[in-house]
């Protein structure tokens, strides 16, 4: 699994990314290349596309199926067209709600593990201080400790401080991510060291060097932990359904498990649905940011 | 990769250096402290004990019983078989995640002028869906009668019962693992290559390289820190799979498909906190071992 | 650390057994008929919550100080909520434990039923003994479910078929419908919950049992007998072992489709299995449990209500369960989520009474027994699943499988120090 590719060019210190390089803004003009071989890159794209999109495709279609027709998987397009789904999964009108906690808690996630995760990497990369071994082995530790053993543990804790039910208790234990730490370290620790001591000679605080400079330069490494964390939070199940204990809290994970379970039944029609608006969303705007999204995580670095 | 610490400073910036480390710290401390290391202890504490989940309001309340869940644990044959099924995942999916992710974002790179932003929209969708829902869709694209034996059926070929063949079953869940992460990757190579400054491509250009040698002596060994940081993280990822054989197969049939973390998760759910500890911790152990190896590797190649 | 363990190993050496630490019975005061009064909060699954809704609603107009919540829970992840909630403290006032129940109450979570809630005389025995441990009331019976023989009655009418009474009649109604195209004559499931659902009874049927006495009993013949009949469905291809159910429902849809012919499962699937068939009742023939050797027995399913012992507020919590558990209220539960009252006297009129399937539903609740009442239940129930799927793909016999499980059984233990 260590699968290392053959190191082909000959090893230089342009292979480590120099984020203050200066690189032509925009996009990157694509290759002058035959039209056979650019044709096959798209046959392939294009393939690669259908096998992606055909689970949701089925998704999608299933969504407008009566449950009993879904399970009985006879054809791909519905033979009774329904809007069923989408008015129980609806009715209770609290999906919105469900909504707006995700988003809530998973934006907070991903804020806090940008900003927390930064700072200490910054600290471990960058920074002398006695202690600093013991913090990183504390990063090391934690990242290989499987997140279920601590699952009990960590609700105790959780309860303790009268945060179960709250936005906190369902944020706070995620709000920092080893894995997280460890990316902002590497990173950091590549950025030169004659750019901390030219801003450290002009006078330049600890924080206002951390924010000015050394933040700004980190987009690859923060896009890294916000996308990590985001998907992290957003697809968090067996944590916020302890957590939340009344349907108010309830993340779209947590709703989605719960939505018609009864002994021996799952209505899939409406759960199916929720898969769908629970997507929708997300898939909206990561379209409308994408372009920011990729392109704005390198470009951060020549500013 | 500059591993060097910082040039020794003086005294007087020393000292506010070390009250500048601690400051920035200790939020990650504070966090850590209260919800990893007391968690880590307690749970270490477990482990040694036969606390079961009639034991939680008591937790003190229980025996000592050393090592006794450690051997337990290492003497079931079902937690070698669930470690073994880790261990073909991890070898199987991380390999393939790279490799197509590394294909697509070079190919969304520079291979192609239009539709950039439609196949980067469609190769993410993946990440963000439901496992929950998308493990009723995987049920019915490999069932019998499902779509992909329908398909294989025009070419001739008798697809098995994917998610009920001892044999298939973990290749059908191996397939939605990948499925499910590739996208992620993708975006890090697409940041990690736009890192890539412009100019040395030209210069190959210049001199007359084509694009296949382009992508082997120039993008791929510029991204060889990014490889090797997803690489690392995907093991993470992946050694701790749950999700998807949990709703899909739960661990069947005949535990084909059980992982180490449902190993754990079903002893949780039996109440066996002790010995679910303990897995925990062996788990623990050969994860701590896969990423030494792999740090070894990372510091050695940046 | 170190202080912990020693604490721990005192605590050990002091105290009298644990499992009972918690389960003291608190003589709690009877509770009256004054009005309820602030904040309940339940966990139920959303199917059941929603007669809970509808009952609670009406209870608020009449006790116009309470305020009730129901919180729709998994019914998959209950048992890692409540374990957590007890853990923790921090709870519900009621909840819906369904077969964790016992598990709940040796954790210490759960409150005696105090008096002046419920008269067990009102309800089916077997559904009061579920609810009853050390002679103690746990929770106010609310559901049954019991198990019975599904089957096609348009395709046994085509065959010539009557609903088989007993094991061999049963291999012989499968082998027919088998023949005459369905995958699985008899569906049985050849792995999970369904499979060791289906096993239970069996063994039961067969006069054997599960632990008695605190003694496992599974190397018994009768066990060995019970399994056998089990591998029977897969050896002679009555039902197909590929059929894997991982999703609630599927054994309905296929059903209806003609895949499956018959099977055997809780009461639940009725309403599925007809929205499956398009709500076609003539379709769908409905039988008691096909006899064994001994007898047609079943287990009982279902849930009570339970309140927890760390509620603040458990006066008023029991007089909404004694208000819930009523005979009308069971009746209205049935009608909202189709679940079985446990409530005898809600048989007797209204819709369970005019219900074509009340009489089937009622000979086999008759017949029917506790699940087997050990703190290790859902490891001995996941052995049988084990067991089972390897029965089920015959890379076992039943006397090995049964041997082996009494082995594991032991060395599992019953839980009780």
């Amino acid at each position: 699994m260590i699968d290392t590719p053959p190191q082909v060019a000959p090893r230089s210190d342009a292979v480590v990314p120099d984020p203050s390089s200066r690189r032509r803004r925009g996009r990157s003009p694509s290759e002058s290349r035959g039209p056979v071989a650019t044709t096959a890159i798209y046959v392939a794209l294009v393939l690669g596309t259908i096998v992606t999109l055909s689970p949701l495709v089925w998704n999608v279609l299933s969504s407008f199926k009566p449950s009993g027709e879904i399970l009985l998987a006879q054809s791909w397009w519905p033979e009774t067209f329904t809007l069923e789904n989408f008015s129980q999964l609806l009715s209770g009108g609290e999906f919105p709600r469900y909504f707006f906690n995700s988003v809530v808690v998973s934006v907070a996630i991903v804020l806090g593990n940008i900003l927390l995760c930064s700072a200490v990497g910054y600290a471990l990369a960058k920074l002398r201080f006695p202690g600093r071994g013991i913090v990183f082995g504390a990063v090391l530790v934690t990242f290989m400790v499987p997140s279920l053993v601590l699952f009990v543990p960590q609700f105790v804790t959780v309860a303790s401080l009268n945060l179960t039910n709250t936005y906190g208790g369902l944020i706070l234990p995620l709000i920092i991510t080893p894995l997280g730490v460890f990316v902002m370290r590497q990173f950091i620790s590549q950025l030169p060291d004659e750019l901390l001591e030219a801003a450290r000679i002009d006078g330049s605080g600890e924080a206002r060097l951390f924010f000015r400079i050394i933040l700004p330069l980190c987009g690859p490494a923060v896009a890294t932990v916000g996308i990590l964390s985001f998907v992290m939070s957003w697809n968090n199940l067996l944590w916020p359904l302890v957590v939340a204990q009344t349907s108010d809290m309830y993340t779209l994970p947590v709703a989605l498990t719960t939505i018609s379970q009864a002994e021996g039944s799952v209505a899939y029609g409406p759960l199916l649905a929720g898969s769908l608006l629970t997507i929708l969303p997300i898939i909206v705007v990561f379209v409308f940011f994408q372009r920011y999204f990729i392109a704005g995580i390198a470009s951060t670095g020549i500013k | 990769m500059t591993t060097l610490a910082p040039k020794a400073p003086g005294r007087k910036k020393r000292s506010s250096q070390a009250l500048a480390g601690w400051l920035f710290s200790l939020p990650f401390v504070t966090v850590f402290a209260v919800f990893f290391a007391w968690p880590i202890l307690w749970s270490l504490f477990m482990s040694l004990t036969d606390m079961t989940s009639r034991d939680l309001r008591t937790p003190f309340n229980v025996e000592l019983v050393g090592l006794d869940n450690f051997a337990a644990v290492l003497s079931d044959p079902v937690f070698w078989r669930s470690l073994g099924n880790t261990g073909v995942v991890v070898l199987v999916a991380v390999p393939a995640v790279l490799v197509i992710a590394l294909f697509l974002a070079v190919a969304l790179n520079r291979g192609i002028r239009r539709g950039k932003g439609f196949f980067r929209t469609v190769y993410y969708v993946p990440v963000v869906t439901s496992i929950v829902a998308i493990a009723v869709v995987w049920k019915f694209l490999f069932a019998d009668n499902g779509t992909v034996n329908a398909m294989l059926a025009t070419i001739g070929i008798d697809g098995p019962a994917w998610l009920a063949d001892t044999f298939w079953a973990l290749p059908t869940i191996i397939l939605l693992v990948i499925w499910r992460l590739f996208g992620l990757v993708m975006v890090l190579f697409l940041a990690g290559l736009q890192a890539i400054p412009q100019d040395v491509h030209e210069a190959a250009r210049v001199d007359g390289a084509g694009s296949w040698r382009r992508l082997v002596s120039i993008t791929v060994p510029m991204l060889v820190p990014t490889i090797l940081l997803a690489s690392v993280l995907m093991t993470v990822f992946i050694v701790q799979v749950f999700e998807e054989p949990f709703v899909i197969t739960q661990g069947g049939p005949l535990n084909s498909t059980q992982s180490a973390v449902m190993y754990i998760y079903d002893e949780f759910g039996f109440g066996q906190y002790g010995t679910a500890a303990a897995a925990s911790y062996i788990l623990f152990l050969v994860i701590g071992l896969l990423s030494l190896i792999q740090f070894r590797v990372l510091r050695s190649r940046t | 650390m170190t202080t912990a363990a020693l604490t721990a190993t005192a605590l050990v050496l002091t105290a009298c057994g644990r499992s009972d630490a918690g389960t003291t019975v608190e003589t709690a005061e009877a509770i009256d008929g004054s009005p309820a009064t602030g904040e309940i909060t339940i966990w139920a699954a959303e199917n059941e919550g929603r007669a809970l809704s509808a009952t609670a609603e009406e209870f608020q107009a009449a006790n116009p100080d309470v305020t009730i919540t129901v919180t729709p829970v998994s019914f998959d992840e209950l048992p890692r909520k409540v374990d957590t909630a007890i853990a923790s403290g921090e709870v519900p006032d009621i909840i819906q434990p369904s077969t964790g129940l016992q598990s709940y109450v040796s954790a210490g979570g759960i409150a005696p039923v105090p008096d002046g809630v419920t008269d067990t005389s009102d309800f089916f025995d077997s559904a009061v003994s579920a609810v009853t441990f050390d002679d103690v009331l746990y929770a106010v019976p609310w559901y049954v479910t019991v198990q019975s023989f599904y089957y096609r009655a348009d395709l046994a009418e085509e065959a010539g078929l009557d609903a088989p009474t007993t094991w061999e009649e049963n291999l012989e109604f499968g082998a027919a419908l088998r023949e005459d195209g369905a995958d699985s004559g008899t569906f049985v499931a050849p792995s999970g919950t369904l499979a060791w659902q289906t096993i239970l009874p069996m063994i039961y049927q067969a006069g054997g049992s599960v632990i008695d006495d605190g003694e496992f009993t599974l190397d018994t013949p009768e066990v060995v007998e019970a399994l056998g009949h089990y591998q029977e469905f897969f050896a002679q291809d009555i039902s197909d072992v590929q059929k894997v159910i991982t999703a609630a429902g599927e054994i309905e849809a296929a059903f209806a489709d003609g895949s499956i012919g018959s099977y055997m499962t809780g009461s639940y699937s009725y309403d599925f299995a007809l929205d499956a068939l398009g709500g076609d009742a003539s379709k769908l023939g409905l039988a008691p449990l096909p006899e064994g050797p001994v007898n047609g027995m079943g287990y009982i399913g279902g849930s009570g209500l339970a309140v927890m012992a760390d509620s603040d507020n458990q006066e008023s919590a029991w007089k909404f369960v004694r208000h819930a558990t009523s005979p009308e209220n069971a009746v209205a539960a049935y009608e909202v989520s189709g679940v079985l009252p446990a409530n005898q006297a809600a048989w007797e009129s209204g819709a369970l009474a005019e219900s074509p399937t009340a009489e089937t539903f009622a000979t086999q609740l008759e017949n029917s027994v506790p699940l087997p009442q050990v703190l290790t239940w859902t490891q001995i129930r996941d052995l049988l699943a084990t067991y089972g799927e390897q029965l089920a793909r015959e890379v076992i016999t039943p006397e090995e499988a049964a041997a082996e499980m009494q082995r594991e059984a032991e060395a599992i233990g019953t839980g009780e120090q």
